[in-house]
């Protein structure tokens, strides 16, 4: 099981209710249409142009109706699946099931054996593919860190071929910044399921592209959006307004920001490829004045994630989100206080995808220690979200009339069936007698947690990809290099 | 009447009034005070007092900046009225941007006003700036600190190649080179031979101070 059931899920919880959707998505259509967005690229600024939009070519500047917002909205499906390369890992996203997914694109990693913190290469990227492969409960393989030792323009695609090579998940990336790094990706994610149609049919590769805040879209990840959904390739735009700095300081504010950001991203992708797969997606944040940082950890930055999914549901989109977020610059109690704050109102908010997972340090920083720590934070959490189920089979009246005042429970069939789910059984979390912890080595979590990724790394192997496939993949990357590093 | 006026310029910057502080530096001119006294002691004086109070961590961004915003603004009226041969004792001279092919801005930004708020004098290029204008922009201001930044690990090559057309501009032993941005680490300055890095804004002041000594 990758999904986790959300069908029974106790709550979504309602930070707005319906009459303030109505007034951000009321807000937000006067700011498309009165303020408008900066759109650099004059691809993206002529399909606009063409659809109806009042376009200024000098100023990039482009006023977005309502009426044409209203289409894309129709245009874009309700529904969509994200696939994997081995079929059984497919994620159909329709609201019933949340999945989890690696916080992704970090510099840096603290080395597993040696503990020195230092700029990440291919091989820590390997490693954390094989282990999120490994991690039942992830569901989504977001690559986690870069490949700082190959050459820089072709870096996108070392990192989706190692990201392909080592999972078996579906993976989503958020680098791409041109139109031909887009190209290059779609002919290895074709490579990997058998062409360029099929990618179409079973897209086992999703794409992020960063707005940004204010109102602007950049030229190259816009442009890139536009390939990979003329290729079928599911795709998002994430803006990160801060509050206070690139947003205006209330969250309400800054919310409409962020979702005139996503919104004017849907018309472009919709006008551009009618009914292509999308999700919507936010990471607003605040911004910290006293210490100059963009907050990964903060109350606010949680409040925001959760408005974002209840927007998702208002537009009737899959949702994607961050969460498990952390300024601690090393696994332990600030990581985890922080993560489990800024996870629970994702998981709570009913999202179909959740990320975050692994990542230190404002998702810069890989541990493979943080990332198993993760997926067991997120699994408590998503307990938590269930509530209690009651029915006659879980009131268990007949079983507790047949047991009787003094006797128990122990090997009755009701708790054999019952037992794996309906309690949390953690992985990490020592629950042991003082005396048997001790005896075991006085492990601190962080400890436990190095010891298991260190046997999955032993044990675990993800089925490679076939021969001539990874030789091909390889061609099209020495040939990418060629010609992206012409370009620069 | 004329320690009244240094007063003013001193308390608009300490209460973040662009206003009153342009209303202070026109009236120096009107009344032919002296510009230098008007900007080292008055507004000089304001300026350094919330550079500290930010370093203590007592206001916020903001307050610096919009501090930093009255300083910049009286300086361009008072500045036309120096008699000839006299320049303002800046620290130093500062050309900031972040390089070619990256748009994140808001940490560069930040370093920028800290660097102003300080009493450096400041040239910020914004983002995705050509490695041309940052060599361009050394020699026309004779710059004594470049400070680039980057985001990405992909755009951090563009450091070595300012620090190599600095080289072959004959410029580099006239500038110092400081860098910073999240995946940028001091043991990167040192391999692309910058003099410095700097993890902060405040980090990057006490740099620049200490580059200049
Ligand atoms: C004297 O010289 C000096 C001295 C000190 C200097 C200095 C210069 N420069 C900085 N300093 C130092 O002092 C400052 C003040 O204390 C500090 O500055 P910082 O900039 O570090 O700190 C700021 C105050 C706050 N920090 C920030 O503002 C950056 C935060 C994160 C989340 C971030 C943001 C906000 C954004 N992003 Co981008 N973004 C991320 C960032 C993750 C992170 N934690 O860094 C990062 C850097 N982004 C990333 C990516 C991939 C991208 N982003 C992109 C876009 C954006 C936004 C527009 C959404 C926004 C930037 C808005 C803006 N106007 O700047 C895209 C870039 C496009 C491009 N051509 O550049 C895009 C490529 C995504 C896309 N496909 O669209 C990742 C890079 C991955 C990598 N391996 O390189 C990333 C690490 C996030 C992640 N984990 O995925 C110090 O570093």
């Amino acid at each position: 099981m990758i999904g986790f059931d959300t069908t029974s899920q106790l709550s979504s919880c309602h930070i707005l209710d319906k009459e303030a959707l109505d007034a951000i998505h009321h807000a937000t259509l006067e700011v498309l249409e009165k303020t408008g967005v900066i759109v650099e690229s004059d691809e993206a600024l002529g399909i606009l142009d063409e659809a109806g939009c009042t376009v200024d070519h000098r100023r990039h500047l482009a006023l977005i109706p309502p009426h044409l917002v209203k289409e894309a909205l129709t245009r874009k499906p309700k529904r969509i699946t994200l696939n994997a390369r081995k079929p059984k890992n497919d994620l159909k996203l329709d609201g019933s099931q949340m999945f989890l997914c690696t916080d992704g694109s970090g510099t840096h990693t603290i080395d597993l054996e040696t503990g020195e913190r230092r700029s990440s290469i291919k091989e820590d990227l390997a490693m954390s593919a094989k282990i999120a492969d490994h991690i039942e409960a992830i569901g989504v393989y977001w690559p986690m860190i870069t490949s700082q030792d190959m050459p820089a323009p072709a870096r996108v695609l070392h990192d989706l071929e190692t990201s392909i090579a080592n999972t078996e998940k579906h993976v989503m990336f958020e680098t791409t910044t041109t139109p031909d790094e887009a190209r290059f990706q779609i002919e290895i994610a074709a490579l990997a399921v058998g062409g360029k149609e099929e990618l179409k049919r079973r897209p086992i590769i999703s794409s992020c592209h960063c707005t940004i805040a204010p109102l602007k879209h950049d030229k190259g990840p816009t442009e890139a959006a536009i390939e990979f959904s003329r290729a079928g390739v599911p795709v998002y735009f994430l803006p990160m307004p801060q509050a206070g700095a690139t947003g205006p300081i209330t969250l309400a504010g800054s919310t409409v920001v962020g979702n005139a950001e996503s919104l004017s991203g849907l018309v472009i992708i919709q006008m551009a490829a009618p009914g292509a797969p999308m999700l919507y997606s936010s990471e607003a944040s605040n911004f910290d004045m006293k210490n100059l940082r963009w907050c990964a950890g903060s109350p606010e930055c949680g409040l925001l994630t959760a408005v974002s999914s209840e927007l998702a549901r208002y537009y009737e989109m899959p949702s994607t989100s961050a969460g498990f977020s952390t300024d601690a610059k090393m696994p332990g109690a600030q990581a985890c206080y922080e993560k489990a704050v800024t996870g629970t109102l994702p998981v709570f908010a009913g999202y179909d995808i959740v990320g975050g997972l692994g990542l230190l340090d404002a998702c810069t920083l890989f541990t493979p220690e943080q990332l198993i720590i993760d997926a067991e934070i997120a699994g408590m959490l998503h307990q938590l979200a269930q509530g209690i189920e009651v029915n006659e089979e879980t009131l268990a009246v007949d079983l507790i009339h047949k047991i009787g005042p003094g006797g128990n429970y122990l090997t009755e069939k009701h708790t054999l069936e019952h037992m794996r789910k309906e309690h949390f059984i953690p992985e990490l979390a020592d629950r042991h007698s003082y005396e048997a912890w001790k005896k075991a080595g006085s492990k601190t979590t962080v400890e436990a947690a190095r010891k298991k990724a260190k046997e999955i790394l032993k044990e675990h192997q993800p089925a490679p990809l076939e021969k001539d496939v990874q030789k091909e993949m390889g061609e099209i990357i020495r040939k990418a290099e060629r010609q992206l590093i012409r370009n620069t | 009447m004329p320690e009244n006026i240094l007063n003013r310029l001193k308390d608009a910057v300490l209460k973040y009034d662009v206003e009153s502080a342009v209303e202070a530096a026109n009236e120096v001119i009107k009344t032919g005070f002296d510009p230098l006294e008007a900007i080292e002691q008055g507004l000089g004086d304001g300026l350094r007092i919330v550079g500290e109070k930010f370093e203590a961590g007592e206001i916020f961004l903001p307050e610096l900046m919009i501090a930093a915003q009255a300083m910049k603004q009286s300086l361009a009226i008072l500045k036309p009225a120096l008699t000839e041969g006299t320049s303002i004792k800046a620290l130093g001279r500062v050309v900031i941007g972040t390089v070619e092919g990256d748009i994140h801005d808001i940490g560069k930004t930040i370093v920028a006003a800290m660097l102003t708020a300080s009493g450096f004098e400041v040239y910020d290029l914004g983002c995705d700036t050509p490695t041309s204008k940052f060599v361009d922009t050394v020699k026309d201001v004779e710059a004594d600190i470049i400070g680039m930044s980057a985001l990405l690990t992909t755009t951090m090559p563009k450091m070595t190649e300012v620090v190599n057309a600095l080289n072959k501009a004959g410029l580099r032993d006239k500038v110092k080179v400081v860098v910073g941005g999240a995946p940028v680490s001091a043991a990167w300055a040192k391999e692309i031979k910058a003099d410095a890095y700097a993890e902060d804004a405040i980090a990057a002041v006490n740099v620049a101070k200490k580059l200049l000594q």
